[in-house]
């Protein structure tokens, strides 16, 4: 290997050696100090490599030995070099091409972050650009630890953050912070109130002075126990209050009404084949339309855009590039469905929205289904009636202590 | 010499000739090329002897002052 960079070096000449007396130039060839490489017989015909700067001796020695030697081609660095010196423009070209791909790798092309969720990434980018790191800006000189320290200061939902800079493409991996329980403080005097228009079915009152009994209606938002206790007597006019953190579990019967309609005929997508693409250069944020391919004329259709990104390596992403969109045509067709299809898909969404609306624990008493058929339609009716779950603590903010209750 | 225990290729200048299985064959100490024919070789050492390679589909990869190395398919080496 070494040894034929060294020839591509010093360049080479492939020839073909003629006359009677092969053997003899390639013996005085060798005792002349020549190196010859390759020699091969092709039928009567030899061919022969040897460097580029003894070719010159070759002659002489083939003149001595009654052979000719025949050039077919030369190769290696001062052949190219010939011909770069005849066209200095293009050598130009290449090395101000070269220094401005080198000159690019100086900047950052590129940023990523993972590990998000609920923080918005575009939020942190702005954040970053608007503190002196991002597309566009060098990353020489970039101090890690400073931005990094950055973001934990100003995104408090950030609890470790990582920075890597690979080439031109700069990574910010990222944990967020977990969540405190959503629960109030334990020395926060607290309501029970109800999650739903309900009828209460079952009590069981740790602490507060419940406001319901069983067989009460409650709606949604009311106290069922409060923590606001009275305590005394208003005939003996010593009735004051104070407050608890009230304990409760109230289970109450909760009537769903689910009513949805289920259309007999609807309009279904296909693809027709026709396609349209519409073919952009990307020169940093800005997009540049080639002007190829013919105007997009559909009613209906789906884009799917590609978007290609120059990368030197797989670390050194440039600010060119080319995003396509695909344009694809679509034709809606008038379907129809009959009742029995219509019914079958009721049940489907029927099921969908009690897994939704109602919630894990909530026992189902009795669930009545009814179809009505209307206009072009089926009229779905649900009735349901759930035993479940209706107690929620809620923040109470006490009144002035000394102050009676009315 | 075999008692000084001294390398024979180097105080007699024999030819040393090493062959890779029977497709390569290097030659150190040669004296030049007497023949190269598509069915054979014949190859003059320092020690006046002539070492002939028969095979076929030979190719001269190098010669130089002191080394030649033939590859192809070699079927048979000799002496004269």
């Amino acid at each position: 290997m070494l040894l034929k960079i060294w020839y591509f070096l010093i360049g080479y000449v492939k020839i073909e050696i003629k006359g009677f007396s092969v053997e003899r130039f390639i013996s005085q060839s060798v005792k002349d100090g020549l190196i010859l490489r390759d020699i091969k017989r092709d039928g009567g015909k030899f061919f022969a490599a040897m460097s580029l700067p003894v070719y010159k001796q070759a002659q002489i020695i083939s003149q001595k030995t009654g052979t000719s030697l025949e050039v077919l081609r030369v190769g290696g660095l001062p052949r190219i070099a010939s011909i770069l010196k005849k066209r200095l423009f293009l050598v130009g070209g290449v090395v101000a091409f070269i220094a401005g791909l080198v000159f690019l790798t100086s900047f950052i092309w590129r940023v990523d972050i993972s590990g998000t969720d609920r923080l918005d990434n575009s939020d942190i980018i702005n954040f970053l650009e608007e503190n002196g790191f991002g597309i566009g800006h060098s990353r020489r000189g970039v101090s890690y630890r400073d931005i990094e320290n950055m973001l934990l200061l100003e995104f408090e939902d950030i609890a470790f953050v990582s920075l890597i800079i690979k080439g031109t493409a700069a990574t910010f991996e990222i944990i967020e912070t977990i969540l405190p329980p959503d629960e109030i403080p334990f020395d926060q005097y607290v309501d029970i109130v109800s999650t739903k228009d309900a009828v209460v079915v079952y009590m069981a009152v740790g602490a507060g002075q419940p406001m319901f009994v069983p067989g009460d209606v409650v709606k949604a938002g009311e106290a069922i126990v409060t923590g606001t206790v009275a305590i005394g007597s208003a005939e003996e006019g010593n009735l004051s209050k104070m407050y608890v953190r009230a304990d409760a579990q109230v289970w109450g019967r909760v009537y769903y009404a689910i009513n949805f309609n289920i259309p007999l005929t609807y309009y279904e997508k296909s693809f027709t084949g026709d396609r349209v693409s519409v073919y952009n250069i990307a020169i940093g944020q800005s997009l540049w339309r080639l002007p190829f391919g013919r105007n997009m004329d559909f009613i209906y259709y789906e884009t799917i855009e590609n978007i290609g990104q120059l990368r030197l390596g797989q670390n050194y992403p440039m600010p060119f590039g080319h995003v396509t969109t695909r344009i694809y045509e679509l034709e809606r067709n008038l379907k129809s469905r009959s009742l029995e299809q219509a019914q079958h898909l009721a049940y489907e969404i029927i099921t969908r929205r009690i897994d939704e609306e109602i919630g894990q624990d909530a026992d189902i008493l009795d669930k009545q289904i009814s179809f009505t058929s209307g206009e072009n339609a089926l009229e779905v009716s649900v009735f349901l009636i759930t035993i479940e779950r209706i107690d929620q603590m809620q923040a109470l903010v006490p009144l002035e202590p000394e102050q009676s209750l009315p | 010499m075999q008692a000084l225990e001294l390398p024979a290729d180097i105080v007699l200048d024999l030819p040393n000739i090493t062959l890779l299985g029977d497709e390569e064959l290097h030659i150190a100490g040669h004296a030049g090329l007497l023949e190269y024919a598509a069915g054979h070789i014949k190859i003059k050492t320092k020690s006046s002897s002539v070492v002939k390679v028969f095979g076929s589909n030979f190719i001269i990869k190098e010669i130089g002052a002191e080394n030649i190395v033939v590859s192809g398919k070699i079927d048979k080496l000799g002496f004269d």
